[in-house]
């Protein structure tokens, strides 16, 4: 077997093959009229028009065969294409070239072979006309004639069919690429070499506002944003000098202008194409400003976290804070700059730790959790689940601790303990501390110049109330009446000063949480007497007396007797101070439903219903002038509402003006007898 | 019971120990033996004095009352003798630490000149055995 050789440039020989567009194309009755004449004219079964492509023949039409197409390689026309003379084998049978072809030996059984090249319009022998016969015969000169004014004919229909061809294929291309331009999304415009618009899309026409008939033939500068037009006139100089090379970018972001002088940010490619031997472009428009907008926005949202995340930064970096976080187990996750210089310890050693209860006294842990177990009604598990069970049980907590640094050495911390949530999940904690030595060490301060000042006023006091007790006493012998008069002033304003320093010391005491309260269950009964006697003596200048009334029995309550006594003998002093010449103070201790109540009730001016907000303020009294007719300091309500409190009670009073007036305190009872 | 008859007073304010003085004197009726500090308390008690109670001043320089209450205690005239402390700082911390170091009493300052008397022979009272 013989197989054919490819012929020279059979790349562009597949070429020219390709443009033709006839390859697997349906049957045409155009080139079947010539396959059917070749058979009748030369009386032969089978009669072709093939293509040769590059690894088989197609047969365009086919009298007399059923094969499509056959392999390249034992194909017959193959051979044919190689020369523009007719390709002729008489008796394939005696021709070694063919006898062994297995079109020969079998099906078709090719016994006789004649065919013409046929050429495309530029000459490349892209296939055949062919005739064949199963049986050997000859080609006479007239007959080689006829085949070839058959090829010529079959030539003409190829390229006329192939323009066809070419025509509708470049119709269709162009419908294609008109309907991708019509329905896209962006707007595409094309202007010719002198920025000229030729062609704008209905995309274009919603983008711009213009409609095309109104803008074709304008300038395309119209499109351009006011102060983008000068660039953009450089731009088309450019284009229309050098072409696309002249610009700088072709896809860049720029400002348009629609027909109502809105500008919009818009993204630009544009492309070059040649239209009839002219430069012109095409502009692809596409509106950013909703782009831009949620960009804008995103900026604006990572500008928020941001910030957020340098606040948290500067909070996480303080100084003055100890951060730390534990997961749920106790195993630290985070131990910040200010918790290492609190502390000393290192962030990876908090880790390996593995437990808070490292920063914590041990005796303090465990105090503090059996405390905790009695008011959350459950038992704390470990001892470093003390530090964070109220958080763990959704409670804000805020407490005093001791932290015991690496070096051993103990600070005072206010622990702030936040639970972490993941969605609806128990995370961990966070833990702030804050230090709390300075503040303490001011405290401290405080307390000791209020102390010292209390100490130094009293020095001097203590000569100047002795001497002026002395003198009115009479231990240094009698004096006229009006030295009588001022000594008395003297001496009466002496105490009052003593009681004001007094009462300035126990507010502090009392503000800053050092008074001392012995609480001890005991009857009430004694110690409102044991008031009462000690403010006869007072009431007397007043002409006022106390008439005390229980009706309740031995009520008890667990109270600091002296600072109970100091809140009754504040009560006694103001009624008498207030009741009228004359007046009988009642006292009453009475039980109400689970508590004591003291009642002082006088029958004096009584107390405005407006003064009720500020009554028990510091140096508040309804008439600012009494303070100095009565002697009074201003602080004795305020004191004794203190006291009160501490002890677990309410204390209150109710007013008829000019009739009645009831200052009143309860105190929870206590059920157990005293102990002896 | 025996009667209070010799008061040792150790305070530092002169003004003070004048007061106190005609207070517990003149008023009172008793007999003082003003001391200006610890060191000539502890001199006088030396040198033969024997109290029936002493008077002492919290907050003196050098030797402060308590201080001179512990150096008292090592003489034999002054042993067991009743004590009583006068201090502007009456707080009941306080009240109870000079009541453990063996007090039988503290009077705050300013005291009632009239009444001081009454108040030191109250405490003596019901100190005694």
């Amino acid at each position: 077997l013989l197989e054919p050789r490819d012929p020279a440039d059979e790349f562009d020989r597949l070429s020219a093959l390709c443009r033709l567009n006839l390859l697997d194309t349906p049957s045409d009755d155009r080139f079947d009229r010539i396959t059917r004449t070749a058979q009748r004219l030369f009386q032969v079964p089978i009669a072709l028009v093939t293509l040769v492509d590059s690894n088989r023949q197609w047969f365009k039409s086919r009298a007399g065969l059923d094969a499509v197409e056959t392999p390249r390689r034992v194909a017959f026309c193959a051979h044919a294409i190689l020369t523009d003379d007719p390709f002729i084998v008489e008796d394939t049978a005696a021709d070694a070239r063919f006898a062994d072809n297995p079109l020969v030996t079998g099906a078709p059984y090719v016994g006789f072979y004649a065919g013409m090249p046929l050429h495309d319009t530029t000459g490349w022998r892209v296939g055949t006309l062919c005739v064949i016969d199963h049986v050997a015969r000859s080609m006479s000169a007239s007959d080689i004639a006829a085949l070839r004014d058959l090829a010529l004919w079959a030539e003409t229909e190829l390229n006329l069919y192939s323009l066809k061809r070419a025509t509708e294929t470049s119709r269709e291309n162009e419908s294609r690429l008109r309907a991708i331009v019509e329905h896209a999304g962006d707007a595409i415009v094309s202007i010719d070499d002198q920025g000229i618009i030729e062609t704008f899309n209905p995309a274009a026409q919603r983008v711009f506002g213009y409609r095309a008939e109104e803008i074709i033939g304008r300038s395309v500068m119209l499109l351009a944003a006011r102060h983008h037009r000068a660039g953009m006139q450089q731009d088309l100089a450019a284009l229309a000098h050098e072409g696309i090379k002249g610009v700088k970018a072709l896809n860049r972001q720029v400002f348009a202008q629609r027909r109502n002088g809105e500008r919009f940010p818009a993204n630009l490619v544009v492309s070059e194409m040649r239209v009839n031997e002219r430069r012109a472009f095409t502009g692809l428009v596409r509106d950013i400003s909703q782009r831009r907008r949620s960009t804008d926005d995103v900026k604006r949202a990572n500008r928020r976290l941001a910030e957020t995340l340098v606040l948290q930064q500067a909070i996480f970096d303080s100084t003055n804070y100890a951060i730390i976080a534990v997961d749920l187990q106790g195993q630290v996750s985070m131990f910040n700059d200010g918790a290492q210089r609190m502390l000393g310890y290192t962030e990876a050693e908090m880790q390996e730790q593995g437990s808070l209860a490292v920063l914590h006294e041990p005796q303090e842990l465990a105090a503090r959790g059996a405390a905790l177990a009695l008011e959350l009604g459950h038992p704390i598990a470990a001892p470093a689940d003390a530090i964070v069970a109220r958080a763990r049980d959704g409670q804000r907590d805020e407490s005093e601790w001791t932290y015991v640094c690496k070096d051993g050495s103990t600070l005072p911390v206010m622990l702030s303990v936040t639970a972490v949530w993941d969605e609806h999940t128990l995370a961990g904690f966070v833990v702030i501390a804050q230090d709390l030595s300075e503040r303490k060490k001011i405290e401290q301060l405080k307390n000791e110049f209020i102390s010292t000042l209390s100490h130094e006023l009293r020095t001097p006091l203590t000569s100047i109330r002795g001497s002026l007790g002395l003198l009115a006493g009479g231990a240094a012998g009698a004096f006229p009446a009006p030295a009588r008069v001022l000594l008395d002033i003297a001496n009466k304003n002496c105490d009052r000063l003593v009681r004001l320093i007094n009462d300035i010391l126990d507010v502090e005491k009392i503000e800053s949480g050092s008074m001392r309260f012995d609480a001890v269950v005991q009857p009430l009964l004694p110690l409102i007497e044991q008031a009462v006697a000690a403010t006869n003596a007072y009431a007397d200048q007043f002409q006022v007396s106390f008439d005390l009334r229980s009706d309740a029995g031995d009520m008890l309550a667990a109270v600091d007797a002296d600072r109970l006594l100091q809140v009754v003998v504040n009560l006694l002093s103001n009624a008498s101070k207030f009741a009228p010449s004359g007046d009988v103070v009642e006292v009453r201790l009475r039980r109400l439903a689970g508590v004591a109540r003291v009642s002082v009730i006088d029958h004096g001016v009584g107390i405005p219903d407006t003064f009720r907000e500020r009554i028990f303020q510091k140096f508040a009294q309804a008439d600012a002038t009494d303070s100095r007719q009565k002697g009074g300091t201003g602080l004795g309500l305020n004191i004794s509402r203190a006291i009160v409190e501490k002890h677990g009670g309410t204390i209150d009073f109710n007013s008829v003006p000019g009739k009645r007036t009831e200052f009143y305190f309860d105190l929870p009872l206590v059920a157990v007898q005293p102990i002896e | 019971m025996r009667e209070l008859k010799l008061v040792m007073y150790v305070e530092d304010d002169p003004d003070i120990q004048m007061v106190a003085q005609m207070a517990l004197e003149v008023v009172g009726g008793l007999t003082l033996r003003a001391c200006s500090c610890g060191q000539e308390a502890l001199a006088a008690a030396a040198a033969g004095v024997v109290p029936d109670l002493i008077l002492l001043d919290v907050m003196m320089p050098d030797l402060d009352g308590p201080a001179t209450l512990a150096a008292l205690r090592k003489l034999p005239a002054t042993a067991t003798t009743p004590v009583i402390f006068m201090t502007a700082k009456v707080q009941a911390a306080e009240v109870t630490y000079y009541k453990s170091i063996g007090a039988i009493g503290v009077i705050a300052k300013p005291f009632d000149p009239m009444a001081l008397a009454e108040q030191v022979r109250t405490l003596w009272q019901q100190a005694a055995p």
